[in-house]
C-alpha cells in the first residue's frame, strides 16, 4: 500500500503530535515496496530510526536491507537519529551504484 | 574561481559539449574520463543496462563533488555530466571533464571526482542478462 497511510485513531493525543514526512525509495526497496513515494504520519520527535523501524513491519522485505541502507533528509544524508520535522522529505535506499564497474 | 557544469541526462552524452564546457585559455590540459557500459560482469554476459536516479539529491551531490574538486584542486573548470534511463553495451552512462593549468592536478581531481561519485551520488544501476535481471548496489560506504 503505497500514497498515505491511515494514522492510527488515538484521541488521548492533540493532533499537533503528530509530523507527516514524505518517503522516497529507489532500486530494489522501491521494488519491494511497489511505490517509490509515500507519506507517513509519526509521532512529532521520531527520529529515522523509527521511521524505518515503522516502514519495516508494512514492508517486512526490507530487512535484509537494514544493515547496509543509506539515509537522506531533504537530500543530505543523515544519520538514524536524526529528529524529523513536519515536511521532511526522507530519501531510502540501497548503496549506490552510478557510474560504469563494479567496486572501483 | 573556477566552473562547474553538472548536468542528469537521458540521451547520449555530448563528448565535444562537455570538452568545451571546460576549454580555457588558462588550461593547458584537459582530462576526460569516459564511463563505459560493458558487455559483461564478472565474466556474466550482460545485454543492457537501466540507470535510475533520485533526481533532486543526484544533482546536488553532484555539483557538491565539482565544488568540492575546484576547491581541493587547483583546476579551472570541472564537468560532470551522467545519463539515465536505458543504456546499451558502448555507451556512456557518465562523462567528467577537467582543464587546469597543468596535467597532474587534472588527472587528480579527476580521479577524485568519479570515485567520489560512485560513492555518493543517489543512482543505481541494474543490469540485464540473458537469464534474469539484478539491481546492483555498491559497496556499503559510511558516510562521512
Amino acid at each position: 500500500m503505497c500514497g498515505k497511510e491511515t494514522p492510527e485513531a488515538d484521541h488521548s493525543r492533540p493532533a499537533a503530535s503528530k509530523i507527516r514526512v514524505r518517503v522516497r525509495l529507489f532500486a530494489s526497496l522501491a521494488d519491494i515496496a511497489g511505490c517509490r513515494e509515500l507519506d507517513i504520519d509519526l509521532p512529532a520527535g521520531a527520529s529515522v530510526a523509527s521511521l524505518y523501524e515503522r516502514l519495516q513491519l508494512t514492508y517486512p522485505n526490507f530487512r535484509p536491507y537494514t544493515q547496509r541502507l543509506m539515509f537522506a533528509v531533504n537530500y543530505d544524508y543523515a544519520g538514524q537519529d536524526r529528529q524529523l520535522q513536519p515536511g521532511d522529505e526522507v530519501g531510502i535506499f540501497p548503496p549506490v551504484s552510478g557510474g560504469c564497474g563494479r567496486h572501483g | 574561481m573556477g566552473n562547474a557544469f553538472c548536468e542528469l541526462v537521458e540521451c547520449e552524452i555530448d563528448r565535444t559539449r562537455l570538452i568545451d564546457l571546460v576549454r580555457d585559455p588558462s588550461a593547458g590540459a584537459i582530462v576526460h574520463f569516459d564511463g563505459v557500459v560493458r558487455d559483461n560482469t564478472e565474466g556474466r554476459p550482460v545485454h543492457y543496462l537501466e540507470y535510475e536516479c533520485y533526481p533532486e539529491m543526484a544533482l546536488l551531490e553532484m555539483n557538491r563533488i565539482a565544488e568540492s574538486a575546484l576547491q581541493e584542486f587547483p583546476i579551472v573548470s570541472i564537468a560532470i555530466f551522467h545519463r539515465t534511463g536505458r543504456l546499451n553495451i558502448g555507451e556512456s552512462s557518465v562523462q567528467i571533464c577537467v582543464s587546469s593549468a597543468h596535467r597532474g592536478d587534472a588527472f587528480r581531481a579527476c580521479m577524485h571526482a568519479i570515485d567520489t561519485l560512485k560513492k555518493t551520488v543517489p543512482i543505481w544501476k541494474k543490469e540485464f542478462y540473458n537469464d534474469g535481471q539484478c539491481w546492483i548496489e555498491g559497496p556499503p560506504t559510511t558516510k562521512d
